[in-house]
């Protein structure tokens, strides 16, 4: 691993897609949860309640990692967005019915509207983590995508090949491996995503909704660890074959880098392309475990922020073993090792990324900053009688 | 023309449309509600912070879907227009990332804290956080057009290969950032949203003082508005006239298009209404306002400049970059432009007449009906002018780069859009257009039936529970 400007951009545009997890995640797990825990239409204010002063500043760290992988690597960007057009449409569907939902449910008395703002709430929560999760498994596995400077386009840069509509069924399709691995890493990513909600439905709430929260999230937790390594284990045997080897150099990879791979390849194979750090990925492995664990044995004392740290710590260490293993690669490509996208040829250039940086520096601390202090501001718990409370009392004035 | 870039342009220009529904009505509605807040703290007079909460409230209706469309918005560069976002994005991507980092942030958190803070958090805390949130709503405005600007005026840039193909690199960041063109649409667009605010302002409170109902408090918002609105309106037109003299300078084709200027002129007049024959590169029918030489004065500060006409232009950016189409379509953009105009003057005299009628404003029957009906028409001027700015880049998505008179410098980096479209299938497109269309529409509709709920109830007070 260098320390070059490329491998500094994405550990941050790691960070901010795991700042949008790990903050977006808990309302997406919230809003999954909505539709299970909360039972009477007091209970299930209570449940948007919970993150009503968040959700919003939360998008936003999806909107800022699309921006960041925009400006610091825009042949990914322009890639993945395009090669996932249908997917991500429906990623966007699911948010902006999301949003919406929250604003518009409690604004009418009727049930029917009720009703169907909460159906939408359930689903579209449940969709945007779930595809969320297929698209990473679609990407860490390699996807069909090719680089045209091979063949002499100067233009295009890097494009399916695989046209609508297997490229977007491959995606789910589990007899392809991208398509079965893009499946399992969506279903752990939904079962996470619950844990979550779980942690801060804890932390947040008390009374009959934090109680129904804890009895879902004893019984979630098995079915992710079990997932969780099940996709780790298959992570270990991925392995990608290599069309031309003249053709590596459109890696664009530094010197050694491209030695060590060189030193790797057997046949025309590049295998177990995901294990170039070995202790450094299994020490963080054993860690997300590890904090699992103490997630579980939180939310069995119902206690709501310590779950929140550990289902955090979680999926931070989770999430830095899949960069550490995909480093170098962006986007592997399934049709030969050098179409991949790497850090190196999908990167802006090394003014823009400077800029960018300083940027970043400056601004990333103090986002962090008054978000957290937002956060505790918000932090008072509620429930279903505080919130009947509050309601009579509005009426008496 | 190509069916996917075709469907591909009408989706991204409905998303345009759609997203500048919500956010003018943000960028001033934000600032309003901070001013009134602040007069609560200030005076401690209960009608301020009633005012507030009922125009906030109506903000916060507007804002959610003002978000989902930027979002969808964000991300179509890189869904429809790949090749653009490649082309461009170690440039055009920079000033993205850092809106939501600097700005989008900013406005998205302190709303939160605005909007559920009421007696929960500190006054100076809630003061601070309602004008946080409207900096940076304006900040983020600011943000996104230095990244438009860049595509009518690639200023700081140069093209290089890299080893995923041809494309835009960064050479001068300072230049992108203070690119002037950037810097006029941003006042331009600042100034449409508080000019946009104020006449939503200003009729939501006729249509109440019309019924005779809460009238000092509609009368104290119509007042704020009408200040506020005409202090922004003028501002508007100043800064109009200096935005037009910027395109004049760096984008003829489009400034030949916006006046139905077909023949290179010294001295040339301002049309007042005007209707073009494409083919012949003729206008059929011309209005000219008897002022000569005008139009030369506002584009080039001179009442006897030359102006380069449509013909010409066309045969030296043939000369540049080979056969096609170089003018926009001309009357499209010429009334575009025009309308946009007329309706920013009318603003400046509905709200002096307002201000005017102000002392029995209650009573003023005519100015309060015209004030109510108006509420489209700001929504149209903002339409209007994104049409004008967009349609008018045409051919191009990256405009080639110019000098302050109009010479073309750095030809290689003008991108068409007809090259910019992502190699999707038609399928695709038709698919996400049609569903992005029903569904953009019935939110507005829901979004419209929510706030005419709200705002034809008034200030009543009740339980402010999410």
């Amino acid at each position: 691993m260098h320390f070059d400007l490329p491998t500094i951009w994405a550990i941050l545009v790691t960070i901010l897609i795991a700042g949008y997890i790990v903050t977006d995640g808990f309302d997406l797990g919230v809003g999954i949860l909505h539709g299970i825990v909360a039972k009477t239409d007091i209970e299930k204010r209570v449940t948007i309640n919970a993150i009503g002063p968040v959700w919003d500043g939360n998008e936003v760290w999806f909107i800022t990692a699309g921006g960041a992988a925009f400006a610091a690597f825009p042949e990914l960007y322009a890639a993945l967005f395009s090669s996932l057009y249908i997917a991500l449409f429906v990623v966007l569907l699911a948010l902006i019915y999301r949003a919406v939902s929250f604003e518009f449910r409690s604004k009418e008395e009727s049930e029917g509207w009720r009703k169907f703002w909460d159906q939408s709430i359930f689903w579209s929560s449940l969709l945007v983590a779930l595809l969320i999760g297929v698209a990473i498994g679609n990407i860490l596995a390699g996807i069909p995508i090719k680089n045209s400077m091979i063949e002499g386009d100067v233009l295009h840069g890097f494009v399916y090949a695989e046209k609508f509509p297997m490229s977007f069924i491959n995606l789910v399709n589990p007899l392809k491996f991208h398509g079965l691995y893009g499946l399992l890493v969506g279903i752990t990513t939904v079962l996470f995503i619950i844990m979550h909600g779980v942690s801060w439905l804890i932390w947040k709430t008390e009374g009959s909704i934090a109680e129904r929260a804890r009895s879902v999230g004893m019984k979630v937790w098995l079915p992710f660890v079990i997932m969780y390594v099940i996709c780790t284990g298959l992570a270990y045997t991925i392995s990608f074959k290599i069309g031309n080897p003249e053709n590596l150099k459109y890696l664009n990879l530094p010197q050694d880098m491209m030695q060590q791979i060189a030193s790797m390849v057997q046949g025309n194979v590049l295998p177990h392309a995901l294990f170039r750090f070995p202790v450094i990925e299994l020490i963080l492995i054993v860690l997300a475990a590890l904090c699992a664990v103490g997630w579980l044995i939180a939310v069995k004392n119902m206690k709501g922020g310590q779950a929140f740290l550990f289902s955090t710590l979680t999926f931070l260490f989770a999430g830095f073993a899949v960069m550490f293993g995909a480093y170098p690669l962006a986007v592997p490509s399934s049709i030969g090792l050098e179409h991949s996208i790497t850090i190196y040829n999908g990167c802006s250039s090394q003014l823009t990324l400077t800029v960018m940086l300083v940027a970043a520096i400056i601004f990333t601390p103090i986002v962090i900053a008054y978000q957290a202090w937002v956060y505790k501001m918000f932090l008072f718990k509620i429930s279903p009688e505080s919130l009947k409370r509050e309601i009579e009392e509005a009426a008496e004035h | 023309m190509d069916f996917v870039l075709l469907v591909s342009r009408l989706q991204f220009a409905m998303t345009a449309f759609f997203h500048f529904v919500f956010v003018p009505l943000t960028l001033g509605l934000s600032t309003l509600s901070a001013i009134m807040l602040t007069l609560h703290y200030a005076t401690g007079k209960e009608i301020y912070r009633d005012m507030a909460k009922f125009w906030s409230k109506l903000f916060a209706i507007n804002f959610a879907l003002g978000v989902a469309t930027g979002l969808v918005h964000e991300f179509e560069f890189g869904m429809n227009w790949s090749v653009y976002s490649r082309f461009v994005g170690d440039i055009f991507g920079a000033p993205l990332a850092i809106e939501g980092l600097l700005a989008f942030f900013m406005e998205s958190t302190f709303m939160g804290v605005f909007l559920f803070g009421w007696d929960k958090v500190p006054k100076t805390v809630h003061l601070l956080a309602a004008w946080l949130s409207s900096i940076g709503s304006n900040l983020s405005a600011l943000w996104i057009l230095i990244a438009n600007g860049w595509m009518q005026h690639p200023a700081g840039a140069k093209v290089e290969m890299f080893v995923a193909g041809k494309r835009a690199e960064l050479s001068d960041w300072w230049a992108v950032v203070f690119n002037p063109v950037a810097d006029v649409k941003f006042w331009h667009t600042a100034t449409a949203g508080m000019v946009l605010s104020a006449i939503f302002v200003l009729a939501v409170s006729s249509y109440h003082l019309l019924r005779k109902q809460h009238v000092e408090f509609f009368k104290k918002s119509a007042y704020i508005a009408l200040i506020f609105g005409l202090i922004a309106s003028i501002g508007e037109v100043i800064i109009g006239d200096i935005h037009a003299h910027e395109v004049a300078k760096t984008q003829p084709t489009k400034l030949a298009a916006m006046e139905a200027l077909w023949d290179t002129k010294q001295g040339a007049n301002v049309l007042l209404a005007a209707w073009a024959d494409q083919k012949a590169q003729k206008n059929i029918i011309e209005i000219p306002l008897p002022i000569p030489g005008l139009l030369s004065f506002l584009a080039t500060h001179d009442f006897n400049g030359k102006l380069l006409g449509a013909k010409d232009l066309q045969k030296m950016f043939e000369a540049k970059f080979g056969p096609g189409e170089y003018i926009p379509p001309v009357n499209f953009v010429f009334w575009a432009f025009h309308i946009m105009v007329y309706l920013g003057f009318f603003f400046v005299i509905l709200f002096i007449w307002g201000l005017a009628k102000y002392r029995n404003l209650e009573n003023a029957t005519g100015f309060l009906k015209v004030a109510l009906y108006s509420l489209p028409l700001p929504y149209i001027a903002c339409w209007l002018g994104w049409a004008t700015a967009e349609v008018g880049r045409q051919p191009w998505i990256v405009y080639p780069l110019t000098d302050d008179y109009g010479k073309i410098l750095l030809p290689e980096i003008g991108l068409k859009t007809a090259q910019a479209v992502s190699p999707l299938t038609n399928i695709e497109v038709v698919i996400t257009y049609i569903i992005f269309l029903a569904t953009f529409t019935g939110l507005a509709i829901a979004d419209f039936y929510l706030l005419s709920k709200f705002a034809s109830k008034g200030p009543e007070k009740e339980a402010e529970l999410y």
